[in-house]
C-alpha cells in the first residue's frame, strides 16, 4: 500500500507541467542524440548538466534520464534504417532490422521495437521500485570497507564486460582513478596536483571530461571516416506488427526484459552485454535458428527489450548504492552531485521527489517515446539524409558551449580540446574510454573508503577478509578476475581432447 | 613493438612523474595514510599494468600490423588547433567573432570550399545558437570586441 501511495506521489510529481516539459524534452533530445552519428547519450547528458542547474533537481533527473532511454529508442531507428547504431546498445538490432528494412519490413521492425522497449521499461518500473528499497536497506549495513570492495568488484566486472582487453580496461579505469586524485585531499584537505591552475582546484570537471572524451573525440573520429550511408528512402507503412509478429517476439521481449534487467543491475555491466546475451539465448532456444540474421522480427524484440530493461536496471545501483553501471549512469551520479544530491541508501527517504519523481517519469518518458517516435521516424530519417560535417560543427560549436558555460572559465575549454585528443587516441588504440569515467566518479568515493578502513583497522589489509559483505565482494572481484583465465584453460582442454 | 608499445611506454613516464608527485606530498603511514599514499598506490598499479602492456607488446611484435591508420591526421589536428584557439579568445574576441571563424576554419579543413555558403552558413549558426543559449537558456556567452556596439 505503501509502495502505491509514493508512486502516486511520483506521479503528481511527474505530472506537473513543467516537469512534463522537461520529460519530453529529454527523450526529444535523447531520441535526436541516439539517432545521430558521432554523438552519444553520455555527452548530450553532460552537455546538459550546465543548462539544468538553474531548475529544480527532480526535473533535472527527469529530463536527463529521458535522454539515457531515449538514446536507445533513436538507436535503434539509425540501425534499422541506415545500418549504422547510433547507440552501441543497437548493434545487434541492426543484424536482423536492417534486414527487415531491406525486404520492406521497416515499419514492423520498428514498430516491435518501440512497443518492446516500452513492454520492457513498464515491467522493469515496478523491478526498480521493489529491488531500489530493498537493496538501499540492505546498503545501510555498509561501512567503509564494504564500500571499497563493492566498488573494486564494479571495476573489475567493468572492465570485463567492456574491453576486450582486461589490462586496457584496468589501465583507463585506474586512469580515471588517478584523475579523480587532483584537486583537493578529501580527508587533509591539501591540494594535489593543481600546479597552481585555479580551475584544477576542484578537480577536473566531469562535464569538461565527458564532453572532451565521448563528444569532441567521437565527431573527430566521425569526420574523418564518416561514409556517407544509403538511408531507407521508402515510405514506412504498417507500423503495426501483425499477429504473427507478435506471436514471434512476446516472448523473446519478455526474456530479453528479465535479462536486461537482472543484468543491469550488476553494476558495471552497462546496456551492452544484455542486449548480446538476449540475441544469444533467442537464437539458441529458437525453433527457427536459421532465421536470426536474416530478417526475424524476435531477433529485434529480445535485444531492444533487453538494452530498455537494462537502462532502467542500472538505475537501482546508481540510486540505491551511489555505484553507476556505465557512462551515462556515472555522468548522472556526477550530476546528482552537483545539485547536492547524495545517491546511496537514504536517497529514497531523504529525496523522495527525486527517486519518486524519477521512477514515475520512467513509465511517462516511455508512454512519450512510443506515441511520438513512431510518427515521427520520418522527421529522423530526413535528419539523416543532413550533410554529417554542417552537423558535425554545430555538435563542435555545442560542446565548446556546454563546458564553457559551467564556470565561464576559458581553461574549461582547453581541457575539454585535452580530453578530446586524449579520447580521439584511445579509441585508435582500442582503449575502452567508459572506465575512465567511471573512475573519475567513483575515485574520490574508493580513496575515502580505502583511507578510513585504513584508519579503522589500523593499518591493517585484513579488514576487507574479516567482514563477511566485504569479503562476499573481494571473492566475487577475484572469481570475475580469474574466469577469463579459466575460459581459456578449459579451451586448451577442450582442444587437447580432441586432439 | 607495436602502437601499444609506445602508449604502454608514455604511460610508464607518466605514472612515474605521477608517483614521484605522490611521493612529495607525503604518504603516510597505513594506519595514517597521507595525501600522497592513494595517488602512489594508483601510480603504481598503471606502472605495472603499462609495464605488462609493453610486454605482450614485444611478444606480439612478430605479426607485422598492416593497413595500419595513422594516429593522428592533419585534419584532426587543425580541428582540435581551432577548438584551442576558440578556448584562448573567447574571453577577449567573444562568441560571435570566435564561433563564426571556427565553423569557417573548422568546415574549410574537412573540405567545403563554398565561401558564399561558408559565410552564410557561419552567421545563421552563430546567431541561432547566441539567441538560443543567451535569451532562451540566459547562459553568459562574452560578446568580446562586439560589446562596444551594445554600449
Amino acid at each position: 500500500m505503501e509502495t502505491v501511495t509514493n508512486l502516486l506521489f511520483g506521479f503528481s510529481i511527474c505530472l506537473q507541467p513543467n516537469n512534463l516539459l522537461y520529460c519530453f524534452v529529454g527523450v526529444l533530445l535523447g531520441t535526436l542524440v541516439g539517432v545521430l552519428p558521432g554523438i552519444s547519450s553520455a555527452s548530450a547528458i553532460a552537455l546538459l548538466i550546465p543548462i539544468t542547474i538553474k531548475i529544480p533537481p527532480e526535473s533535472s533527473v527527469i529530463m536527463l534520464c529521458g535522454i539515457m532511454y531515449g538514446a536507445l529508442y533513436g538507436g535503434s531507428t539509425t540501425s534499422i534504417l541506415v545500418n549504422v547504431p547510433g547507440e552501441a546498445a543497437s548493434v545487434i538490432t541492426s543484424l536482423d532490422g536492417y534486414k527487415m528494412a531491406r525486404q520492406g519490413r521497416a515499419g514492423p521492425a520498428l514498430g516491435i521495437s518501440a512497443m518492446g522497449s516500452f513492454i520492457a521499461g513498464t515491467i522493469s518500473i515496478f523491478g526498480l521500485i521493489f529491488f531500489a528499497r530493498f537493496l538501499a536497506n540492505f546498503a545501510l549495513r555498509f561501512g567503509p570497507p564494504e564500500y571499497f570492495s563493492l566498488i573494486v568488484f564494479s571495476f573489475t566486472i567493468l572492465t570485463l564486460a567492456m574491453s576486450g582487453d582486461i589490462v586496457k580496461g584496468a589501465i583507463t579505469a585506474v586512469l580515471g582513478v588517478a584523475m579523480g586524485t587532483v584537486g583537493l585531499d578529501p580527508t587533509a584537505g591539501s591540494h594535489r596536483f593543481t600546479f597552481g591552475w585555479p580551475s584544477l582546484m576542484d578537480g577536473f570537471g566531469l562535464v569538461q571530461v565527458v564532453i572532451g572524451l565521448f563528444g569532441v573525440s567521437e565527431v573527430l573520429l566521425s569526420l574523418e571516416s564518416y561514409v556517407k550511408t544509403e538511408v531507407y528512402d521508402k515510405k514506412i507503412k504498417g507500423l503495426f506488427p501483425t499477429l504473427r509478429d507478435w506471436r514471434d517476439s512476446i516472448f523473446p521481449i519478455l526474456r530479453g526484459t528479465g535479462i536486461g534487467f537482472f543484468m543491469g543491475i550488476i553494476p558495471g555491466i552497462g546496456v551492452v552485454l544484455p542486449t548480446f546475451l538476449s540475441y544469444g539465448l533467442e537464437k539458441k532456444i529458437s525453433r527457427h535458428p536459421e532465421k536470426f540474421g536474416k530478417g526475424f522480427i524476435a531477433g529485434v524484440a529480445a535485444p531492444e527489450a533487453a538494452n530498455n530493461a537494462a537502462a532502467e536496471g542500472a538505475l537501482i545501483p546508481m540510486l540505491s548504492l551511489g555505484i553507476p553501471s556505465g557512462a551515462s549512469t556515472a555522468i548522472l551520479l556526477g550530476a546528482l552531485m552537483i545539485y547536492g544530491i547524495q545517491p546511496g541508501p537514504l536517497l529514497i527517504t531523504e529525496s523522495p521527489t527525486v527517486f519518486w519523481g524519477l521512477v514515475a517519469s520512467l513509465y511517462i518518458g516511455n508512454m512519450m517515446l512510443l506515441v511520438l517516435n513512431l510518427p515521427l521516424i520520418g522527421v529522423w530519417v530526413r535528419l539523416l539524409k543532413l550533410p554529417y560535417r554542417l552537423l558535425s560543427v554545430l555538435i563542435l560549436l555545442i560542446c565548446l558551449i556546454g563546458s564553457y558555460s559551467i564556470s565561464y572559465m576559458p581553461a574549461d575549454i582547453i581541457v575539454m580540446t585535452i580530453f578530446g585528443l586524449v579520447g580521439y587516441i584511445a579509441k585508435k588504440t582500442d582503449f575502452e574510454l567508459t572506465p575512465m569515467v567511471f573512475g573519475l566518479v567513483l575515485g574520490p568515493m574508493l580513496e575515502t573508503a580505502l583511507r578510513r578502513s585504513l584508519i579503522l583497522s589500523k593499518g591493517s589489509g585484513t579488514i576487507f577478509f574479516t567482514r563477511p559483505i566485504s569479503l562476499v565482494f573481494i571473492l566475487l572481484a577475484m572469481a570475475v578476475l580469474a574466469w577469463p583465465l579459466f575460459r581459456k584453460g578449459m579451451g586448451k582442454v577442450r582442444i587437447a581432447r580432441a586432439l | 613493438m607495436r602502437r601499444e608499445g609506445y602508449v604502454g611506454l608514455f604511460l610508464c613516464f607518466a605514472s612515474a612523474l605521477f608517483c614521484y608527485g605522490a611521493f612529495t606530498l607525503g604518504i603516510g603511514k597505513l594506519g595514517r595514510p597521507g595525501p600522497g599514499f592513494f595517488p602512489l598506490l594508483t601510480g603504481l598499479i598503471v606502472g605495472t599494468l603499462s609495464l605488462v602492456m609493453i610486454a605482450s607488446s614485444i611478444r606480439g611484435s612478430t605479426s607485422r600490423e598492416t593497413g595500419r591508420e595513422k594516429l593522428i591526421t592533419i585534419r584532426t589536428i587543425l580541428s582540435l588547433v581551432c577548438l584551442l584557439l576558440f578556448g584562448v579568445l573567447v574571453e577577449k574576441a567573444g562568441f560571435f567573432v570566435c564561433s563564426f571563424l571556427f565553423i569557417i576554419f573548422v568546415l574549410r579543413a574537412n573540405g567545403v570550399n563554398k565561401w558564399p555558403f561558408l559565410l552564410f552558413f557561419a552567421a545563421v549558426v552563430c546567431v541561432g545558437v547566441f539567441f538560443f543559449f543567451n535569451v532562451f537558456l540566459e547562459a553568459r556567452l562574452p560578446l568580446g570586441i562586439l560589446d562596444v556596439l551594445r554600449s
